[in-house]
């Protein structure tokens, strides 16, 4: 199986498609990095006024990268919740809008790149009839199953790090400088203060969202061996993928709270890149939206369509 | 001799209706099996239940094994399975990929035999060509099963010859054929067996072929044509 795994690995990887995925990322990487430059800076955090609200000039003048709504919003809820210092630096410091996290735009991109390799990778097989070439190598149907999956798997996580790897060339470039290496955050989790490396929280919260985007192209790999159809695949998983949280906000106008429970509204981790937006979601719609769910709901919905397509792949007739 | 293929009331059952009903076969190593059919009547569908691409009802033994997911099998049905995008040469090169033990010279002895243009992208091939191609895949491995399911289709005189004469020469190799072409199988095969309906109507051995030539297979062919 190990051996079926590395041999395809090494067909993917020279394919054409896949090396045009890779200039696509490095031009993404590039264009937003230079976009968001405007944004980049690294500084220590500065001594927060929130004695009095502050006017929309008077803001601009304090912080000319800031967005005042969101200034807003958060001295609204500063007002009304007991506060720590550390939420307070979170809150009202504007150098949160770094640049590098603006990786996490690109890599819901990806996601559209995760949904194509999942769903051609095993329908390609199907589609030349080299499937059946496969089945007399001396591997079982399962073997063969698995190996298309984790080739499938490894795929989307080399991608993944190969966006974080030029996206970190890329800001280096535009910046000219490593201080994006030496640059130090407090801590919000805890009351007390702990400082730490920038970079690293960026990778931790990369690898993070990487697993609705991972799940998206498994998701696309299972279905399209369920419906042996590539535009079916395809279609179904970019329009779960780009509406589901938006589906799954309109039903729960309609009270449909066991959405909650899918997948839909993890499909997008970058919702909970802002804690603050995702506290004021769950109060709007009284959900408990989180990451720790959503990871578990992910790996159990995948667990779910893998068994399906696995079963069907093995039972089904080759023709 | 010893049995290498043995089959035991093999049925395929589609929508309720029999594509294959207690097919019994037994067939000794180093055979050489013609199928002869009409069109519909299960030839393919019962090398497709050899190969485990369809799911049947009854047993399949293959060197005493059942399930087998043998590795020492060649095999071409309907069409050559090709990757269009690459050429001839990386075919054969990816599946090379599987094998450890590959006799290099006997692969290049082939693909100079049937004439193929190697460096050519498979998409660009004539059916004779793509023919010839997948009649190399099926036999790369010098297979100690072979199951062809009309392989001569889209050849030329010359390369049938070659053909006949690379499958005449296999050490050792149990083959089975479906074709409609009697002629060229009654040249190879130690047996023909006669299939309609799903259901094995006759075992013909070789010394028998010249009478069931001139009696009944004619009939089947008119009736197959017809």
């Amino acid at each position: 199986m190990l051996k079926l795994i590395k041999i395809l690995l090494k067909r993917e990887i020279k394919k054409s498609y896949f090396i045009l995925f890779l200039i696509i990322i490095t031009l993404s990487s590039l264009i937003v990095c230079s976009i968001s430059y405007k944004n980049y800076k690294f500084s220590e955090k500065e001594t927060i006024v929130v004695d009095s609200k502050l006017s929309e000039e008077e803001y601009y003048a304090q912080h000319p990268n800031g967005s005042y709504n969101r200034y807003l919003s958060n001295y609204k809820l500063y007002i009304n919740e007991s506060i720590n210092e550390v939420k307070l630096n979170y809150l009202f410091n504007d150098n949160e809008l770094f640049s590098f996290e603006n990786i996490y735009k690109v890599q819901v991109f990806l996601s559209i790149i995760s949904i194509i390799i999942g769903s051609v990778i095993i329908l390609n097989e199907y589609k030349n009839g080299t499937i059946k070439m496969f089945l007399n190598k001396g591997l079982s149907r399962f073997k063969i199953f698995m190996s298309f999956l984790i080739c499938c798997l490894i795929l989307l996580v080399i991608l993944n790090l190969f966006l974080f790897f030029v996206y970190t060339l890329s800001l280096i470039m535009v910046s000219n400088s490593f201080e994006l290496f030496k640059f130090k955050i407090p801590s919000i989790s805890s009351d007390q203060i702990v400082y730490i490396n920038y970079y690293l929280r960026c990778f931790i919260k990369f690898l993070i969202n990487m697993l609705p985007v991972v799940f998206i192209g498994l998701f696309s790999f299972c279905l399209s061996v369920i419906c042996l159809n590539r535009l079916v695949a395809i279609s179904v998983s970019f329009f779960l993928d780009v509406f589901g949280i938006v589906i799954f906000q309109w039903l729960l106008e309609y009270n449909i709270r066991f959405l909650m429970y899918t997948f839909l509204p993890y499909l997008d981790y970058t919702i909970f890149n802002d804690k603050l937006n995702i506290i004021l979601f769950n109060m709007k719609y009284n959900t408990n939206l989180s990451l720790c769910n959503g990871n578990f709901i992910l790996i159990f919905a995948f667990v779910i369509m893998y068994t399906l397509s696995l079963m069907l792949f093995i039972k089904r007739d080759i023709n | 001799m010893k049995e290498y293929l043995v089959l035991k009331n093999v049925s395929k059952i589609v929508n309720e209706n029999y594509i294959l009903k207690n097919i019994n076969l037994k067939v000794s190593k180093g055979e050489i099996i013609g199928i002869v059919g009409l069109n519909g009547s299960g030839k393919t569908t019962l090398l497709k239940c050899i190969l485990n691409f369809v799911n049947y009802d009854g047993e399949i033994y293959v060197d005493n094994r059942q399930n087998n997911f043998l590795d020492k099998t060649g095999f071409l049905i309907e069409n050559p399975n090709l990757y269009l995008n690459l050429t001839g040469k990386e075919n054969i090169t990816f599946w090379l990929s599987f094998f450890d033990d590959i006799d290099m010279k006997y692969v290049s002895e082939l693909c100079s035999l049937f004439n193929l243009n190697l460096n050519k992208k498979v998409r660009k091939y004539s059916l004779g060509m793509k023919q010839k191609l997948g009649l190399v895949l099926a036999l790369i491995n010098k297979p100690e099963l072979l199951l062809l399911d009309e392989p001569t289709n889209g050849l030329d005189i010359k390369n049938i010859i070659n053909l006949r004469n690379v499958l005449v020469n296999l050490d050792e190799a149990t083959i089975l054929i479906s074709s409609h072409d009697i002629n060229e199988l009654s040249k190879i095969c130690d047996r023909l067996i006669l299939i309609n309906n799903g259901e094995i109507v006759k075992i013909i051995k070789k010394r028998e072929f010249s009478i069931y030539r001139e009696k009944k297979l004619v009939n089947i062919l008119e009736t197959d044509y017809a």
